[in-house]
Order: C-alpha cells, then sequence, then structure tokens
C-alpha cells in the first residue's frame, strides 16, 4: 500500500472509526488515541503482507478490539473520571440539548455488555446494515439482528424510554 | 425519556467529528509511528543477524552460552530484557523474555486476581505473537509447540486462581476475570481458530492410527501429558474458545435476565 492509498483510507474513515469509539469510551481524547492507534496497526497488517478485502469492516475489528482492550486497562472508570479525561459536550461548544441526558445515554451504553455496545454503537450512531455489522462481529446476519435488537431494547428498558417494543 | 429526546441525544453523538486540525495532527502521528516502525525494523535486522551468528556458535557449548547469557544479563540487563520484550518464539532473546521478564511479573503478582490478570495478559500475549508469526508465514511446528506450552501454563494458572477465587467467595470477581479475558479472546478468535485447525491438518499428515490413538486417550484418560501431543494441545486451543464463546453467552443471558 502507498501513502496516498493509506491517506485517501484515512479520510475516509477517521471520522467514523473517532465516532464509533467516541460513542463506547466517551471521551474525546481517549477516542483519538484509539482512533490513532487502529489506523497504525491496520498499516502494520498491511505492511506485514495481511490480506485485507474489506478495510472499514477491518477498522472497525481493530477499533473494537482496542477499545475491549482499554476497558480491560482501565475496568473502574468513574463518571467523574470520565469528566476529567474529556467527556467535554459542552466545551466542544455543539448543540447540547442537555448535558446531563447526553451524559446518562453515555454512561447507560457503557453499562451494555460489551458486544452489545458494540452492535448498537455501529448501528445507531453510523446507520450500518446488520450485515455490515454481522460482517465485522464475526457472526451471522441472523444473530448480529438479534443482537442489535436486543441491545437497543436493553438501552431504552435502562433510560426508560417510551415505545420499548419499536423495532429498528 | 421520551422517544424524540433519546433521538435528539443519539444524534448529537452521530454528529462529533474530529476537527481539521486534530485531522491533520493526527495524520502526522500515525506518520512518525510508521517511521518508526521502519526504524525499527532497520536495527532488529541488524540484532538478527548478530543473535543467528551467536545461537550457531553458542549452542555447541552450553558453558559458554550460560556464561554468556549471564555477561549479557549483567553487563545490560535492563536493555536485553526491554529487546527481549520484542522477541518472537524461535529468536534468540525469546528465553529472556518467558523464562526472566515473565517470571518476574508472574511473582510479582501477590493475590490470586492479580496472578490470574497476569496470566490472562501472557495468554494474550502468545496469541499475539502467533499472530505476527501467522502474518508473517513463520509459524510452523517448533513455534506452534512453543507457543501451545506456554498456552496450556497460562491456562493451567488462570483455572487454577478463578477456581481459588471462586471458593472463596469472590464469585465476581472470578467472574469478571473469566469475562475480559473471554472477551479479549474473541479479539483473537483468528488465530486460535488457525492454531486448532493447522492442528488438524498437521495429524491428518501423520498416520491415521496415531489420529485415533490420540482421540481415543483424550476420551479415556483426564491425565495431563506432559509430552507435546498435537491432540493435546488441540484441547488448550479449545478451551481457549469456550472460554470466549462462553463470555459472549453469558452477556446474552444477563439481557434475557432482564427481560
Amino acid at each position: 500500500m502507498n501513502d496516498i492509498d493509506f491517506e485517501k483510507i484515512y479520510n475516509e474513515h477517521a471520522d467514523p472509526i473517532f465516532r464509533y469509539c467516541f460513542f463506547r469510551v466517551s471521551s474525546r481524547e481517549v477516542a483519538k488515541d484509539l482512533t490513532q492507534e487502529a489506523f497504525i496497526r491496520t498499516w502494520r497488517s498491511f505492511e506485514k503482507g495481511q490480506q485485507i478485502l474489506n478495510i472499514k469492516a477491518f477498522l472497525y475489528k481493530v477499533a473494537s478490539n482496542l477499545v475491549i482492550d482499554h476497558y480491560r486497562k482501565h475496568k473502574e472508570v468513574s463518571l467523574d473520571l470520565l469528566k476529567e479525561k474529556g467527556f467535554d459536550f459542552v466545551n466542544e461548544g455543539r448543540q447540547a440539548p442537555d448535558f446531563l441526558d447526553l451524559e446518562l445515554v453515555a454512561r447507560e451504553i457503557q453499562k451494555l455488555p460489551l458486544k452489545y455496545q458494540q452492535v448498537v454503537t455501529m448501528r445507531y450512531v453510523e446507520d450500518m446494515s446488520p450485515k455490515d455489522i454481522a460482517d465485522i462481529v464475526g457472526v451471522s446476519e441472523n444473530s448480529a439482528s438479534v443482537l442489535i435488537h436486543r441491545g437497543i431494547k436493553m438501552l431504552k428498558k435502562n433510560l426508560n424510554v417510551e415505545d420499548l417494543d419499536e423495532q429498528r | 425519556m421520551n422517544k424524540d429526546r433519546f433521538e435528539k441525544l443519539i444524534a448529537v453523538f452521530k454528529s462529533q467529528s474530529l476537527s481539521k486540525i486534530e485531522k491533520e495532527e493526527m495524520l502526522k502521528s500515525i506518520r512518525y509511528a510508521i517511521a518508526a516502525d521502519d526504524l525499527k525494523k532497520e536495527s532488529s535486522q541488524k540484532v538478527s543477524l548478530f543473535s543467528r551468528f551467536f545461537s550457531l556458535r553458542i549452542v555447541a557449548n552450553r558453558r559458554v552460552f550460560a556464561a554468556f547469557s549471564l555477561m549479557v544479563l549483567v553487563l545490560s540487563s535492563a536493555g536485553v530484557s526491554k529487546a527481549a520484550e520484542q522477541s518472537l518464539p524461535g529468536d534468540f532473546l525469546y528465553p529472556v523474555k518467558t523464562q526472566v521478564n515473565e517470571k518476574i511479573k508472574t511473582s510479582l503478582a501477590s493475590t490470586a486476581q492479580q496472578k490470574a490478570q497476569v496470566a490472562s495478559e501472557l495468554t494474550l500475549k502468545r496469541l499475539d505473537e502467533a499472530e505476527v508469526l501467522l502474518e508473517h508465514g513463520k509459524l510452523d511446528e517448533d513455534k506452534k509447540e512453543v507457543i501451545t506450552k506456554n498456552l496450556e501454563k497460562h491456562n493451567e494458572e488462570i483455572k487454577k486462581r478463578i477456581t481459588e477465587l471462586g471458593e472463596s467467595e469472590n464469585i465476581s470477581t472470578a467472574t469478571d476475570l473469566d469475562d475480559q479475558l473471554g472477551w479479549s479472546l474473541e479479539g483473537h478468535a483468528k488465530v486460535l481458530d488457525k492454531l486448532a485447525e493447522e492442528r488438524e491438518d498437521s495429524l491428518e499428515t501423520n498416520s491415521g492410527e496415531d489420529v485415533k490413538d490420540s482421540e481415543d486417550s483424550e476420551k479415556t484418560s483426564d491425565q495431563p501429558k506432559r509430552d507435546f501431543r498435537p491432540g493435546h494441545s488441540r484441547k488448550v486451543i479449545k478451551e481457549l474458545q469456550q472460554r470466549a464463546e462462553r463470555s459472549s453467552h453469558r452477556g446474552v443471558d444477563r439481557v434475557e435476565e432482564q427481560e
């Protein structure tokens, strides 16, 4: 892979991968580090001659592993710590409907079992299809749909969102 | 919280992106890391030439090998152990990594939880090594043997410590440890499959009788065998795969409980 290709891949996928990490760790700084590492590892795999058929799926897989490793290393992350580490919707100057509510959603997402965090993020934040998600997670399309459905249902239930039976 | 509100909050997450400056800086850092990789590669090639030269000569004389190792350890133990961290099975410094560095790490862990954590980390390290070797097409039988034997050792330790934790009524810690390792192992599913699958291949190349023997002995006796046998090593890989599977099932069970 040459430099130009890599830059193209980076420009195309940097934001989605960053968003994916951010949704899962709620810290811009941590999400940035994980995104950067995901691209470095992907590049290294290219360098080692590994065949990568679906670059998008590969990047998500690497990023997922990094998020899991991040949780493994920092298991006890309190909400206060999250704030200290840069949980900073407000400071980002984005249109935050309600900072506290965002915090609540982020906290509930992180309380989901890891497998649900992964699929809910891909489905909700990236609008990915169950098939794409299945490719990345390495399960059948059917299992992916079940995971998505259950994950979203669980998230909505924990947040007391109305219309629990809604399916996406 | 009503549905609209929820959707609006999700939309905020969706709107997150990197600023132009952040993006440029990140690309710069990635380029640095890649350039550093290239430099490292060049220097490690020099090291491996050096180590090959010595390994040829030294194998002939174990005393010289011991003296040389001692000298190297005394003169530059920090440097060597650091360099050893990057080594792979088959490398000159690999025994330093597993027999010195990792033994120190293991002995520093005092509680059952810490010991289980160290063993989990080492398990993942072995799988990382297998992945690197696999990518380079260097995962031959000898190296697989080294990795699988180590995996066996780490796996026994993990099982022992998790049982210990469970017995001391620390069940939630035991489950957490099990879960964490399971999740991480899922990330290495490919190499585990490969290790399992290639083992079967290597069995097929043996005579049919051997295959039958090893399968029979697995069924009839649970006694651990000290010698390396394909059937036995596959058992470890299988156990690791099952651990990954169990942790994902537990996730599903938890939801069902809540439902």
